[in-house]
């Protein structure tokens, strides 16, 4: 950490670095880079690398589309696949206006607005997500398709797996790049995988998601595979989902952790809790933010549907983790990968900051399956549900005036219209589905 | 036939070309252990198999066969020949133009498998001296440390890290880590 210019660029010089991408990313966390030559580095490493924002879907407008980026000296990182034609090293952005403001479209400098504002009650909140993805094989045309690396006999006598393969580059990768790998395995589904991260603070665990969700998928490509984050890509199987692990610490200690408390959960972790479940519904769209995104969130398939809690039910939204201490945290189950990292992140924070300022209390735990119950049942607890689709989440983000203070009006605006655009285009479109149900009974 | 020395997987969707390679490969000692008739397929095929050789078509389907050179090559996955049925520049990768003797084939098989083995081993040389030279750096720092600390001189600091490491039964190194995270500890 605390890396400077000169670092920098006297890692560049040794390391053979020819290329440089300044990355950042545009509302939906699709990741964005200007390439730049080394020559060019010490202009951008002071800020003066220009690049039109009107071409970014959910930026701004062409009559304001001068923007300047600037990096974040201490996501220098080098790629590890470019060895021989010039090494490629990243730089993780903060978007500018020419005036020298921090530019209000930009999603990581949002997320920096909400950890400023959790600073001021003296709490860094930490992020642990466990990414799911698929890894399926690409045809001789270069195309992907739904065939997965596992399925069949056509493996079985080979020495080695090559989903396991692959997982394991893309470790190695991840982890020469600086990225902290936690664990990684196979997951239900066949073809499915998941790598977790270690935790730390929210901004820079989402610059590390930013990063890994193409490193994924350039490992997997270079295996012969396609990687996909699409939270379902198959029905009637597992989807990727990205639960995140949340924790509060101040001055280096967790403080949802009350050793004298029940079950040793702090009053803080309780209302924040309270926060996660009060502002469900407004922060799903952010969260969850594809049409597909709620083909996940269904019943059967390990995935949140109940806007409830527990200590071991893995089918509420909110579950707590046995482990206690510095690790004493809350597990977030709803998110999936295809979100913004950055803007989820800043939604999960200000909900849960927001049940810390209000005192909100959370209804008692549930550690029932609640797909067991009825609905008088559900009703007895007071459990609501997530929205259904995509549409829904966006009236119910509508709805919160907070959540949309915590992405900021601008991004509030785009990202609405984005989202909105997206769910009008899927509804007019006539699905499989329906026609092998309609097309002879009708 | 004699014994294999060599497996090779093809990357071709000419069933001429692949059975004529064999032919000629079988008499010097190779064994075809996979192919593929795509780019994404044959990866995948020499990922699994993870063969001495492989053999590549230039008109391997979709295209940027140039790509593939370079991922076998910075991947360390195996020797790689390129075998040209049409008209194609492959830069410093070895190519040959179909047809090619059985002898010239060969003999260019053999020493592309030879000259993997060395630098496979040149590669594991460079990275055993990469993390000698890490850790020489860490015991360095950890022994700076001691001195500066403990006020005394760099043999002493050496014999501390030394018996430390044998009282707790870890490598010098990693008592040399514990020292860089700890030094308040050892200091006292």
């Amino acid at each position: 950490m605390g890396k400077t210019k000169e670092d920098i660029l006297h890692n560049v010089k040794e390391s053979g670095v020819r290329f440089i991408h300044m990355q950042f990313t545009d509302l939906a966390g699709q990741l964005k880079n200007v390439a730049i030559t080394r020559d060019q580095l010490d202009k951008a490493l002071d800020g003066e690398i220009m690049f039109d924002g009107s071409s970014i879907e959910g930026f701004v407008r062409i009559e304001e589309s001068d923007m300047y980026l600037r990096p974040d000296f201490d996501t220098f990182a080098i790629f590890p696949w470019h060895p021989r034609e010039g090494g490629m090293a990243r730089l993780m952005c903060d978007v500018y206006n020419p005036d020298g403001s921090p530019f209000e479209g930009c999603p990581r400098s949002q997320l920096k607005r909400m950890i400023e504002l959790a600073k001021k009650d003296n709490y860094t909140m930490n992020c642990g997500p466990e990414a799911e993805f698929f890894m399926f094989h690409i045809d001789e045309n270069g195309a992907p398709t739904l065939e997965t690396h596992d399925q069949g006999g056509y493996f079985d006598l080979a020495p080695t797996d090559l989903g396991e393969s692959a997982r394991r580059d893309m470790v190695l990768s991840l982890e020469e790049m600086g990225l902290e790998i936690e664990a990684s395995h196979h997951e239900v589904a066949p073809g499915q995988h998941e790598i977790d991260f270690k935790y730390s603070d929210a901004l820079h665990t989402a610059d590390s998601l930013s990063t890994f969700r193409f490193v994924i998928r350039t490992i997997a490509q270079r295996h012969g595979l396609y990687a996909t984050f699409m939270p379902k890509p198959i029905a009637m199987i597992n989807g990727s989902g990205m639960h995140t692990h949340l924790s509060l610490f101040t001055n280096g200690k967790n403080i949802f952790h009350d050793p004298n408390a029940p079950e040793e959960m702090s009053q803080e972790m309780l209302y924040f809790i309270g926060g996660l479940l009060q502002h469900a519904k407004s922060y799903t769209a952010v969260t969850n933010p594809l049409v597909n995104s709620y083909k996940r969130l269904v019943p059967g398939y390990e995935a949140p549907v109940y806007i409830a809690w527990s200590y071991r039910n893995r089918s509420p939204l909110v579950r707590v983790p046995a482990r206690r201490g510095i690790g004493t945290r809350v597990e977030l189950r709803s998110p999936d990968p295809s979100c913004n990292p950055y803007l989820a992140f800043a939604v999960m924070l200000r909900a849960g900051l927001d049940g810390i300022h209000n005192k909100i209390t959370p209804p008692d735990p549930v550690n029932l399956n609640i797909y067991d119950m009825t609905d008088e049942e559900k009703a007895d607890y007071g459990i609501d549900r997530l929205p259904e689709n995509l549409y829904d989440a966006v009236v119910d983000l509508d709805n919160s005036p907070l959540i949309r203070e915590a992405l900021g009006e601008h991004i509030y605006n785009r990202f609405r219209e984005g989202r909105i655009k997206e769910w009008l285009e899927y509804r007019i479109q006539v699905h499989d589905w329906e026609v092998k149900q309609y097309l002879t009974r009708f | 036939m004699g014994i294999y020395k060599y497996d090779y997987c093809i990357g071709t969707g000419n069933a001429g070309l692949k059975k004529a390679v064999a032919a000629y490969l079988s008499e010097a000692g190779f064994y075809n252990c996979g192919e593929g008739k795509n780019i994404p397929e044959f990866l995948r095929v020499l990922r699994l198999n993870q063969p001495w050789l492989a053999i590549i078509d230039t008109a391997l389907p979709p295209g940027n066969i140039r790509q593939l050179a370079s991922i076998i090559e910075e991947d360390g996955l195996s020797a790689a020949l390129f075998i040209d049925t049409g008209i194609t520049n492959m830069n410093s990768y070895m190519l040959l133009k179909w047809p090619v003797e059985a002898q010239v084939l060969s003999a260019v098989a053999e020493t592309l498998c030879l000259e993997f083995a060395r630098k496979k081993a040149l590669k594991n040389q460079i990275r055993g001296l990469e993390k000698k030279l890490i850790n020489r750096k860490e015991i360095e720092k950890a022994k700076g440390m001691l001195m500066q600390n403990m006020n005394i001189d760099e043999d002493r600091a050496y014999r501390y890290l030394q018996t430390k490491s044998m009282e707790k039964r870890i490598t010098m190194i990693e008592m040399a880590r514990e020292v860089i995270a700890n030094p308040g500890y050892f200091y006292a």
